[in-house]
């Protein structure tokens, strides 16, 4: 029972990591129609920024303090945000009224421009992260099931960002010109909805998001090299979809799920075939509900 | 439209023209030019630190027996090829070297499943064949061939098994094995061998693939088992995580592993949780005995201060161990040069006295490092093979630098105490990225992250 | 004798085998230059040959992801994992079969086995997944390909991470650039076939392609077993070739190699694939020297390459396209159809919380002209979509020809006999005028596409009735001219007219046009109602018609029904439709409606 409860809460604390992950693709898919593969890879930049930002410009790493993780993780989320800007406006915006198979393939042209760009710029090293005054070995026994104050982070932070997000949306203005892009893009034009700001922002919104993510991930795991993104972002992207792709309760519910079906599926079936689970999931999904859990299956008018 | 097509044809017909001129013409084996030896390795992708440091220690070598007037008169020449960590790219670049710049000899590839798809050629060819880091037994087995100047996994897990049953005396272990690396299956499967006929039981079997960055319920299942030791063989980029994360679920007997450990980043990352941990090498760099010494030396300062790692002295002993062979061997023709190989009797190398045994594997002992306060290497033991000389593991010199062990006919002679850590990756797998060229700068390298998943 | 087996028989045989005589007669040449200048160890040209061979394998692979990519329109990324369970399988067969082979019979029904399991995986794969939207499926490839991969590495039965060797070399040049040529030839005859037309339609304009009688799903499904087992066929030559495979050799990178292949060649064309695949194969051996940076250089050239010019080299043109403008044209014949119904019984749907269509009800028989008619909203269109099945009615029955449409697609309701045109113009746009119509002709033709394959005399047959069918339909419809004209490029009343000739062409009983009288002026309007009427008398056709301009529905409708809030207000002749004063004040609000009851009840008169 213990133990059961030991994978909970880690299925827990790693789900709420691919919940932030997922914002960022479901926002996307909401407004785009567009599955961003190069989302995972931002979701990297934000860790080695974290990483350059605390190891290299600073000495954060060697003095870690709380306002200095902080300003770490503001400069690291700059950084994405920009490059997510960035990509749409020079890849994804001109490519706008092509068909969807050109976009997906710049999308996927990105990633690979920023794993191996990255390898190439950072060097395929793995560098060790360290820019909290805290580590996963800090932990603290509920019950006899350890948590560590890092999980507890994580959880929180996605929790509070996952609540801001959900006011942007359903209670902004610019929020509901989000949802009205969503839904048609040219009658929100037609509405005076400036649709290049408003898409230009989710991609922001996304991003920043990932970075945040990013340096939580590398407090929790310490280890970051520029493909670590490859395996979270696919898993994330798997949560959005499960979740209900354009949902944005549905990517945290879907985070949640997978990072608990990983854990508990890895140490009462066979840790050997953990790759596989997520995207077996990804494929029962859509041949089941391909619309996901929370979403909802809408007729198209022809 | 109709233009394209005409201009493109036109460009394939160049392209096959090309390449044409490329194959003829070229190092045509002629009796006074230089003498070509062929490499390939992982000059890109994410195993490139492993190609980079074995094309540092061969060109080291080669340098070295150049000075020395090189082979019956005649200058030695590298000429290395990129396989971007892919094995049909290694089988490419082995027969662009056979066939077109008519190599007397290969060196490579550090990975056994490349050095897999290269030894056919090279057979078929012959064209003797050296692998310094291949530890995978089938390699050999291709053909009469192909040599190695590394033991095989069979021997490391045999080592990992005497050590922990002999030395650390556990009768229950857990293994948490790469399933993506046939390294680390090979080892966790020869070690269960060993281990079970010296009588000890494995409680536990998990896997992990490279690149992972959670082990917890793995770990979890692991210390449910209650294991008196834990088997990780695998490589630095993930040990050290595991590691970390074995002592947070509160896992707290030693980790042991095999040379895929060898690494800075491996205490880089998994800091003190690896402190009472083991693992095998093939030789430790802060050994003092005066060839180990000699050829730290030189490599510093061939590579701008960088220290070598275990994969730079195997290649320099598989260059080393080729050069001999075609000095003794009449001609360098492919036969010439491979019974000479063949005969290759206690050469004195680096990571120890090589003599080629009938499966044309090295026979050498391995050494057994612990990792100690602040990641310090200390010396634990040295195990023979089985049917050589009997170890005596227990005879560590915890004192003294200035009385280093005979080195006279000593394999990997034992180190000091007090030694840091080596930069040492170890083989891997086939993967494939570009990385950058650090060797060309002479800069410090770090190390490949795991295997990219994509591939 | 001859005349009862042999006449007919031989010469069909006779014709099959000419038309694949130029695959035939490249064998030999095949084999001499595998035999007198890739196998000689003189020459030292191994690795040169090394090269052609990759070629020639990445020709198969690319063509025959152009099939799904290409042709069909469909996203698939998850090729390598097919060459795997191909190469994979019949390697292991091969392993495990006779020492010696030298007549490489064992070898052919390996690669077969292997091919065979590719395909099966296709199915296994495409069938549940293809009704997806193009991300999604791309996703799955994807997902699938990794699942292939993972499962290998886990198989010590498969060689595990360090792979399965060795190999018997049972295959060299002859056999890798044999059955690449027979796959572009393969590729070219589907693609020339009906059948090929079919896959572009699904490419097209999926809601089109149903309606004109095209399976969609099962064209995909086609299209993605064929290519994967092509791919297994390319992985079993590889593994032959090589006499090693490693799981390490079939990534998402591996996969994505190809699909850069099929793009940069332009999707739809196979010799643009064909020749992508050359370029992309000797592209690395000559970037050897900034090998670092390569994979950045590749991903750069892709993004651009979709920025610049995103229908790649060739875009969906062939070579052959080229070769067959320069010959002539030909001449027509002609063709004719029958009866029918349709039978509609108090049809409710809703989408939501909204009632589109409530409890309606309508009967068309043969030859008659009937229109629907009601304000905007009304839902005329859903009413159609209903007919046509796009979406089932939530309450009521629908019958085409007596037969209830319940459960079925649009495409098995085009089969019936029931054709329409749409209200936003769904052409296959990058189609010819020509090619719009003989799509439509698919379903109507029997050949398989084994045969088309083939190029049998029975798929001969059918392209001619096919072909002298559109053009007399295009001829009818005064497209005439514009037969080879992309469909995009006609002005938008030609559009329109074409639309209806390819309606015509599924043989319908009834035809529904969805407002084809929108944006045209008042003498095309006048053209338009001859047209309709002599469609009637010519075709024989039941015609329900969907318009918003009076004068015509009026002048061309002998029954009016008019919808408003989806239920039916009126229904009756033009006369009495006109004057229902529930009409008016649907169109024109209470007030008019008031008026005109005024005015009825004042002079009788008029409206």
């Amino acid at each position: 029972m213990i133990h059961f409860l030991q994978h909970v809460v880690h299925g827990v604390s790693l789900g709420s990591i691919y919940a932030l992950i997922a914002l960022g693709y479901t926002m996307v898919y909401g407004v785009l129609k567009l599955i961003n593969f190069a989302h995972g890879d931002v979701f990297m930049l934000g860790s080695m920024m974290g990483w350059y930002a605390s190891s290299r410009w600073t000495q954060e790493a060697a003095h870690p303090s709380w306002l200095g993780a902080i300003a770490v993780t503001l400069v690291s989320m700059a950084i994405c945000g920009t490059t997510g800007f960035l990509i749409e406006r020079f890849g994804y915006r001109p490519l706008r009224d092509s068909p969807k198979l050109n976009s997906l393939i710049t999308a996927i042209g990105f990633s690979f421009l920023l794993e191996y760009g990255g390898q190439f710029v950072f060097g395929p090293n793995p560098r060790a992260f360290g820019a909290l005054p805290i580590s996963s070995s800090d932990q603290f026994p509920v019950l006899g099931v350890s948590i560590s104050y890092i999980d507890v982070l994580c959880v929180g932070v996605s929790v509070v960002l996952m609540v801001v997000l959900h006011r942007i949306i359903f209670h902004s203005r610019t929020g509901t010109a989000m949802r009205a892009v969503s839904w048609n893009p040219s009658v929100a034009a037609l509405m005076g909805i400036n649709i290049d700001r408003i898409i230009s922002f989710t991609f922001v919104l996304g991003s920043v998001l990932a970075a945040v993510a990013g340096i939580l991930f590398a407090s929790a795991y310490r280890k970051v090299d520029p493909l670590m993104g490859l395996m979270p972002g696919l898993k994330a992207f798997v949560a959005a979809v499960l979740g209900g792709i354009g949902n944005v309760q549905g990517a945290m519910l879907g985070g949640l799920i997978l990072g608990l079906a990983e854990q508990l599926v890895a140490s009462y079936v066979s840790s050997q075939w953990k790759d596989a689970i997520a995207f077996s999931i990804l494929i029962l999904i859509l041949l089941i509900k391909p619309s996901g859990l929370l979403g909802k299956g809408a007729a198209e008018k022809v | 439209m109709r233009r394209i097509l005409p201009s493109l044809l036109a460009l394939a017909a160049l392209a096959a023209c090309k390449k044409q001129d490329q194959g003829s013409g070229m190092m045509s084996p002629d009796a006074t030019g230089p003498i070509v030896i062929g490499e390939v390795g992982s000059m890109t992708g994410t195993e490139a630190t492993f190609g980079l440091s074995s094309a540092n220690g061969i060109q080291l070598a080669i340098d070295e027996f150049n000075a020395k007037g090189g082979v019956k008169g005649r200058q030695l020449q590298v000429k290395v090829l990129d396989d971007q960590g892919r094995p049909e790219e290694a089988a490419t670049a082995a027969t662009r070297l056979i066939a077109s710049e008519h190599v007397v000899a290969l060196l490579g590839e550090v990975a056994s499943t490349r050095s897999m798809f290269m030894a056919p050629k090279a057979q078929q060819a012959k064209v003797p064949m050296v692998t310094p880091s291949s530890t995978n037994p089938a390699v050999t087995e291709k053909g009469d061939y192909i040599f190695r100047a590394c033991f095989i996994d069979p021997f490391q897990g045999y080592v990992g098994a005497t050590f922990a049953h002999d030395n650390l005396k556990v009768k229950k272990v857990a293994i948490l094995k790469d399933v993506r690396n046939d390294y680390s299956v090979g080892l966790a499967k020869n070690f269960i061998e060993a281990f079970t006929k010296a009588g000890g039981q494995i409680v536990a079997q998990e896997s992990y693939s490279n690149g992972d960055v959670d082990f917890k319920a793995q770990l979890t299942n692991i210390k449910a088992a209650a294991p008196q030791a834990l088997y990780v063989p695998g490589y630095y980029t993930d040990v050290g995580l595991i590691a970390r994360q074995a002592r947070e679920a509160g896992i707290t007997v030693p980790l042991l592993g095999g040379d895929g450990w060898d690494s800075e980043k491996l205490y880089e990352i998994g800091g003190a949780a690896l402190e009472g941990s083991y693992f095998s090498n093939h030789y430790s760099v802060d050994d003092l005995s005066p060839r180990i010494q000699e050829f730290v030396v030189k490599f510093k300062k061939a590579y701008g201060g960088q220290v070598p790692d275990s994969l730079a002295a195997q290649a320099y002993d598989a260059a080393g161990m080729l050069y001999d062979a075609m000095k003794r061997a009449n001609d360098i023709s492919g036969p010439a040069v491979r019974d000479a190989l063949a005969q290759t009797k206690d050469y004195r190398g680096v990571t120890g006295d090589i003599t080629m045994d009938d499966k044309r594997n090295a026979t050498k002992p391995a050494v057994v490092l612990r990792v100690g306060k602040g990641g310090k290497y200390e010396f634990s033991g040295r195990i023979q093979p089985e049917g050589m000389k009997e170890s005596n593991p227990a005879e560590a010199p915890r004192a003294n630098p200035d009385q280093p062990k005979k080195t006279e006919g000593n394999t990997a002679p034992n180190p000091a105490p007090g030694t840091t850590p080596t930069p040492t990756p170890a083989p891997a797998p086939g993967a494939t990225t570009s990385a950058q060229n650090a060797a060309t700068t002479g800069q410090r390298q770090g190390v490949p992250a795991g295997e990219h998943p994509k591939k | 004798m001859a005349g009862f087996f042999g006449g007919s028989a031989l010469q069909r045989t006779g014709r099959a085998a000419r038309s694949w005589l130029p695959f035939f007669v490249a064998i030999p040449f095949l084999v001499l230059i595998q035999e007198k200048i890739a196998l000689n160890p003189e020459l030292g040209l191994e690795y040169v040959f090394q090269n052609i061979n990759h070629i020639g394998v990445a020709i198969i692979l690319a063509v025959s992801l152009n099939l799904v990519n290409g042709l069909t329109g469909q996203f698939s990324i998850g090729h390598a994992g097919f060459m795997a369970i191909g190469g994979y399988v019949s390697a292991v067969l091969v392993m495990h079969g006779p020492e010696e082979d030298p007549f490489r019979i064992f070898f052919v029904l390996a690669v077969l086995a292997g091919a065979g399991a590719a395909a099966l995986a296709g199915y296994l794969v495409g069938k549940p997944s293809l009704r997806l939207r193009g991300d999604y499926l791309a996703i799955v490839t994807l997902g699938f390909g990794e699942i292939i991969r993972v499962i290998i590495e886990n198989t010590p039965f498969f060689g595990g991470a360090i792979g399965l060797s060795p190999i018997p070399h049972r295959a060299d040049f002859a056999w890798i650039w044999a059955v690449a040529i027979g796959t572009i030839l393969v590729a070219k005859r589907l693609r020339d076939s009906t059948h090929g037309r079919a896959f572009l339609s699904v490419r097209e304009d999926e809601v089109a392609a149903e309606a004109m009688g095209i399976d969609t799903t099962g064209y995909k499904v086609r299209a993605f077993v064929i290519s994967a087992f092509f791919a297994g066929v390319a992985g079993a030559l590889s593994g032959a070739f090589e006499g090693n495979l490693a799981p390490q050799s079939f990534t998402f990178v591996r996969s994505f190699e190809v699909v850069a292949m099929v793009v940069l060649g332009g999707m739809g064309s196979i010799t643009g694939s064909t020749i992508a695949a050359a370029i992309l194969t000797i592209l690395p051996e000559y970037l050897r020297a900034v090998a670092n940076l390569r994979m950045v250089i590749y991903s750069m050239a892709l993004i651009g390459l979709m920025l610049v010019r995103p229908r790649g080299l060739l875009g969906t043109r062939e070579v052959w396209d080229w070769w067959r403008e320069r010959r002539g044209r030909r001449p027509a014949g002609k063709r004719e159809v029958t009866e029918a119904l349709i039978d509609v019984r108090s049809a409710t749907i809703r989408f939501g919380g909204l009632t589109a269509v409530c409890d309606f009800s309508l009967q068309v028989r043969p030859r008659e002209l009937v229109a629907l008619i009601g304000p905007n909203g009304a839902g005329k269109t859903t009413v159609f979509n209903l007919l046509t099945g796009v979406y089932p009615p939530n309450e009521g029955s629908i019958k085409v020809r007596g037969r209830d449409t319940r459960g079925l697609s649009p495409h098995d309701i085009a089969h019936l006999g029931c054709a329409r045109t749409f209200q936003n113009i769904r052409l296959f746009r990058e189609l010819t005028a020509f090619d719009n119509v003989r799509v439509a002709c698919h379903h109507l033709t029997r050949e398989s596409i084994a045969a088309a394959v083939r190029h049998g005399s029975l798929a001969e047959q059918e392209e001619k009735w096919v072909a002298e069918r559109s053009e007399e339909l295009l001829e009818i419809m005064g497209l005439a001219q514009r037969r080879d004209e992309l469909a995009k490029n006609l002005p938008y009343g030609e559009q329109r007219r074409l639309e209806i000739a390819r309606a015509l062409a599924t043989g319908p009983q009834v035809l529904l046009l969805d407002e084809p009288a929108a944006g045209t002026n008042t003498r095309e309007k006048s053209d338009l109602m001859a047209l309709i009427r002599s469609i009637r008398d010519r075709f024989g056709v039941a015609i329900l018609l969907i318009e918003h301009d009076m004068r015509l529905v009026m002048g061309v409708s002998e029954r009016i029904l008019v919808l408003d809030h989806g239920v039916t207000i009126a229904e009756g002749l033009p006369r009495e439709i006109q004057r229902n004063s529930k009409v008016i004040e649907a169109y024109l609000g209470e007030k008019y409606a008031k008026e005109h009851a005024a005015q009825i009840a004042a002079g009788g008169g008029a409206s």
